[in-house]
């Protein structure tokens, strides 16, 4: 887990995809794909990802138990940016 | 056409080709021929101005403004330039929007960084207008009732004006009736879209607020938490906004409810839908539109051609309807040219029919695709490997290149998404919509003349 990559992702849900009802961040354990990110805003997490990492996230990786919470995102990006500093 | 048909009726006929309507895809084929020096009557049964649907244009109309000297009229009107797209979600706050700018990604047409917003009304007056001055002769206010066959060669039409019923005789007839569709109802050709049954309600206001200043001028869609349901929002003039919402038919029917609740209730649904109306003021009754999804078998047969909605319609999304109208006027006028000129007739209609069915057909996979999963393509515009087939997408170009990538990238998504029980994704399949193959209807047949 890093701090660090939850605290960009927290950002980027805060600022660019966000909020009908107010300005509160959601915390790491909170699920997000229950009224937090819609169709438009799971794109734009991708995209996000995809950009600030530069990870390529497959649609077979477009699973609900990746994006389930920030946590969970945390996660997949942790395992991807693993699996590519193996590679290298 | 042989030579000798040509030589002994010339004289004779009332035209060289008669046009059925003048909006813009009978307008740029009366233009194309008056310039080229051939006798095109256009027979409107409207008198213009008159309203009409369908007022955000995108880029590829540039190519046939440009062509005909009408792009300096456009320039020094009062509509407003068009840069781009935006899309809202059904949960984001206000000002959260996908942006699309052309300029980003220009393509190899005139001006692509930008197109216009338009008032149907007052466009439409001006381009026939325009035909006119370019040499098509124009008669409003006359009806056509039918089209004249000899055999399965279309020889003219029958037409209600001065209060008569009036026979006259053409080489060729071109049905640019719109979504009347005159001709392909008459040849048994209209066939209703099995997927697609849209009803559209909207209206003109005063005082609507753009999703963000910077994008003030962008055309913006917004997503509705309802199937298929979405919301035009087109800058028309400076203050004035039309402002029109997209839904399965079937929603406002099983509602109940009068129109002005109905559409309430839909713009209610949203932060940015609700943003936008806070302070509007409505300016017009409300219009609707429904029933108008349709396609045919063909698009030319002996003697006649089908341009624009005439031909084909299958929903406003992507702003395509004037695009289509202008692009298949101008291949027809091509097909026509060679007809003319003496040379092989049905050859010059069979590459019509096969173009302008290609094009069609991409933009008919294209909104399948976008229904079947509407966000699907945020994701894509995202990639840089697919950015370039979104904007020739979005602005249009879909007649040149018949490869598109990207469709086939979408489709091998979708295909993963169903295929993956816990996808992130699955919910937000469409579930009523099939995705159809773009080579459905490519080269189809020419009614038996080829």
């Amino acid at each position: 887990m890093s701090e660090d990559t939850r605290a960009h992702i927290r950002a980027f849900i805060t600022g660019e995809v966000l909020f009908d009802r107010g300005g509160e961040a959601p915390r790491d354990e909170a699920p997000l794909l229950d009224g937090v990110l819609d169709s438009l805003g799971l794109n734009q997490m991708i995209a996000f990802i995809e950009d600030e990492f530069g990870l390529e996230v497959s649609d077979a990786e477009m699973s609900t138990a990746n994006f389930r919470t920030i946590a969970a995102i945390d996660e997949l990006v942790e395992r991807k940016l693993a699996l590519r500093s193996e590679a290298s | 056409m042989t030579e000798e048909l040509t030589q002994d009726t010339a004289e004779s006929l009332d035209a060289d080709v008669i046009i059925i309507g003048g909006g813009p895809a009978g307008a740029t084929v009366g233009a194309y021929l008056g310039r080229a020096g051939y006798r095109a009557l256009i027979l409107d049964r409207d008198i213009h101005p008159r309203d009409h649907v369908g007022e955000s244009l995108v880029p590829a109309t540039n190519i046939v403004t440009h062509d005909l000297g009408f792009w300096e009229k456009m320039e020094s009107s009062q509509f407003i330039k068009k840069p781009g797209a935006t899309w809202t979600g059904t949960k984001g706050k206000v000002g959260s929007e996908f942006v699309v700018t052309f300029a980003e990604i220009p393509q190899k047409i005139p001006n692509p960084e930008y197109t216009y917003h338009v008032d149907r009304a007052v466009f439409d007056a001006m381009y026939l207008r325009h035909a006119h001055e370019l040499g098509a002769e124009v008669i409003e206010g006359a009806t056509v009732l039918k089209v004249h066959f000899d055999g399965d060669r279309a020889t003219g039409v029958r037409v209600r004006v001065l209060g008569r019923e009036i026979d006259l005789r053409s080489k060729f007839v071109v049905d640019a009736s719109g979504r009347r569709c005159q001709l392909g109802k008459q040849l048994g050709l209209w066939e209703k879209d099995k997927q697609f049954n849209q009803f559209a309600i909207y209206s003109w206001f005063e005082g609507v607020k753009p999703p963000s200043e910077q994008t003030a001028e962008y055309i913006h869609v917004h997503f509705l938490p309802v199937e298929r349901g979405w919301v035009w929002h087109i800058p028309i003039y400076q203050g004035v906004t039309s402002v029109g919402a997209v839904v399965e038919k079937s929603q406002f029917t099983k509602s109940g409810k009068d129109h002005e609740t109905f559409f309430n209730e839909l713009l209610g649904m949203t932060a940015n839908t609700r943003h936008i109306l806070e302070d509007a003021k409505r300016v017009r009754p409300f219009f609707i539109e429904a029933d108008y999804s349709y396609k045919m078998d063909h698009f030319s047969g002996p003697g006649w051609l089908m341009v624009g909605d005439a031909a084909r319609f299958v929903d406003p999304i992507f702003s395509s309807g004037v695009s289509v109208a202008m692009r298949s006027g101008q291949f027809a006028f091509q097909a026509l040219e060679e007809a003319l000129k003496g040379g092989d007739e049905t050859a010059a209609f069979g590459t019509y029919n096969e173009t302008v069915s290609r094009g069609v057909q991409i933009w008919y996979e294209w909104i399948t695709l976008y229904y079947r999963l509407q966000a699907l393509f945020t994701r894509f515009s995202g990639q840089p490997q697919f950015k370039a087939d979104i904007q020739q997408l979005l602005q249009g170009e879909v007649f040149d290149k018949s490869a598109v990538k990207v469709l086939d990238r979408m489709k091998a998504a979708i295909a993963t998404i169903e295929s993956t029980k816990d996808h992130v994704m699955r919910e937000y399949l469409n579930d009523n919509i099939e995705v159809v193959e773009a080579s459905v209807g490519i080269g189809a047949s020419e009614g038996g003349d080829r």
